[in-house]
């Protein structure tokens, strides 16, 4: 009961204010007209999509959890379990971003006739949003008490997710780093979206390490 | 039995203090009322005792087993749903501890709110939806209700029914903290304990049915009009144009509102020593 409230509360915060619409619209609009505008390969057009949904998805989860500290500030009081109010989050953030990753990869034209090619490739872009809505909610604090470091968090972690792995010094650290990069330079070396298993479990293993970290330091103690 | 007992607790925001070394408890069948300026710290204690806000310093001990219902002063949430759904909702939250279904229709029918069961709450004016927060947090049957400003945009019929709703919870085993910034003087009688948010910590008032005061501070201006009879008797001092009145913390914002009629301009208010 609990949990089916706070999901539907929930899906209408992110879709209140009309970002998230009018980002996968955008989104898709570009894809569709870029074949002819950019003319881009496939390896090329491929890391376009996951640049892209991780920049959509770390902005509507920084939008949700915005609009959920205004909006919702009382509303976890009343559910009175900061577990389940945590946990409802980040299953609606998953839930839109595979939603976005089906969505996106449909409008691709990336279409294969092997269908385990088509869920590896959706896996490796929903993974790919995870790790935005990790990091969106590891830095959440720009929204309460920590403003500066919570938006110097965000740019930091930006900037190594998408060129982590193309700076030499972060090589030793490279397993510390948001493997967004990664899956990018994975496909172009390999060209084959199989390949992308490994990256796509580590995306997902690390989105859940930050998310975990952003549940624990963050836990408010609701009930004795 | 204490279900909440606070000691010597502080809170500071951004290098401001919210309040500071507050000292009290709440017993079952006990009614609070806290009354204190705007700013004087009212909402952050209730935030800090609803768990929303950790203090900086202090200690809250909650009995095992409390339940908290609160009333926010304001609640920013944007509910979709229908007054009926949304009650209800919030009602089942607490399980088979909440009044029960027939219980909340008969609260939702004493507090004037029949008529708007199928609107949904967004729609609904601030005074309604104060009432449907109101009920949100009573539904659950809490042992420990926290309201914050909960007479705001009431008429004086629907407080005498919150106020008859809060005093049967507490006759249930409940505890009731009221935080309003002004208190009239026919609500004292339902109060067990009052106190009063002054220079940001708490002071208990000893006599209660001593009239807690303000003072109202005003400065003359050229086209301000003569003082009218009945604002003539709160006056404590007029010299070098400026204007100070004496009155009752209930009366402060229909005596500022006349004052302002009257072409004075409002310098301040300072709650007096109970």
């Amino acid at each position: 009961m609990k949990l089916r409230m706070l999901l539907g509360n929930f899906i209408n915060t992110v879709l209140q204010n009309f970002l998230y619409p009018t980002l996968l619209l955008s989104f898709l609009a570009f894809e569709l007209t870029m074949n002819s505008l950019l003319k881009l390969n496939t390896n090329e057009k491929f890391g376009f999509l996951i640049v892209g949904i991780f920049l959509m998805s770390l902005l509507i989860s920084m939008n949700f959890l915005k609009n959920d500290a205004y909006y919702n500030e009382n509303f976890m009081q009343k559910i009175g379990s900061y577990w389940i109010y945590f946990v409802a989050q980040v299953l609606t953030l998953f839930l839109i971003t595979l939603f976005s990753a089906i969505v996106v990869f449909l409008f691709s034209f990336m279409l294969s006739s092997d269908v385990m090619v088509d869920i590896v490739a959706i896996l490796s872009l929903a993974t790919t949003g995870f790790v935005g809505v990790g990091i969106a909610f590891l830095c959440k604090q720009q929204w309460n008490n920590h403003p500066y470091a919570g938006q110097m968090g965000i740019i930091i972690l930006v900037y190594v997710a998408l060129a982590g792995s193309s700076i030499d010094l972060l090589h030793y650290v490279s397993w510390f780093l948001p493997p967004v990069s990664s899956m990018i330079m994975v496909f172009q070396e390999q060209s084959s979206v199989i390949d992308l298993i490994p990256i796509a479990v580590q995306q997902f293993v690390y989105s859940i390490v930050l998310v975990v970290l952003s549940g624990t330091f963050n836990e408010k103690k609701l009930s004795n | 039995m204490e279900l909440i007992t606070v000691k010597d607790l502080s809170l500071q925001n951004e290098g401001y203090f919210a309040f500071k070394h507050v000292a009290f408890s709440l017993a079952q069948n006990e009614i609070i009322s806290i009354v204190g300026d705007s700013g004087s710290g009212k909402t952050q204690l209730l935030l800090a005792l609803s768990k929303l806000k950790t203090a900086d310093s202090g200690k809250i001990e909650y009995t095992a087993g409390v339940r908290i219902g609160y009333l926010p002063q304001f609640d920013p949430q944007i509910i979709n749903k229908s007054v009926r759904v949304y009650l209800e909702e919030i009602r089942s939250l607490s399980g088979k501890l909440a009044v029960s279904k027939e219980q909340l229709k008969g609260l939702i029918a004493f507090m004037g709110m029949s008529p708007y069961l199928d609107r949904q709450v967004r729609q609904l004016s601030w005074g309604l939806k104060q009432r449907v927060n109101f009920l949100a947090a009573v539904s659950g049957h809490p042992n420990v209700l926290l309201l914050d400003e909960p007479f705001s945009f009431q008429n004086s019929s629907y407080t005498s029914n919150m106020l008859d709703i809060i005093k049967d919870l507490a006759d249930n085993g409940s505890g009731v903290i009221i935080a309003s910034s002004a208190q009239d003087g026919s609500m004292t009688n339902y109060f067990d304990t009052n106190y009063i948010m002054k220079d940001k910590t708490l002071e208990l008032v000893k006599d209660k049915d001593k009239e807690i005061n303000c003072m109202l501070i005003f400065t003359v201006k050229s086209n301000s009009m003569a003082l009218t009879t009945e604002i003539s008797k709160y006056l404590a001092a007029n010299v070098s144009s400026l204007v100070e009145l004496k009155i009752p913390l209930g009366m402060k914002d229909s005596i500022i509102k006349e004052m302002i009629d009257l072409n004075y301009q409002f310098e301040g208010a300072r709650i007096l020593e109970a």
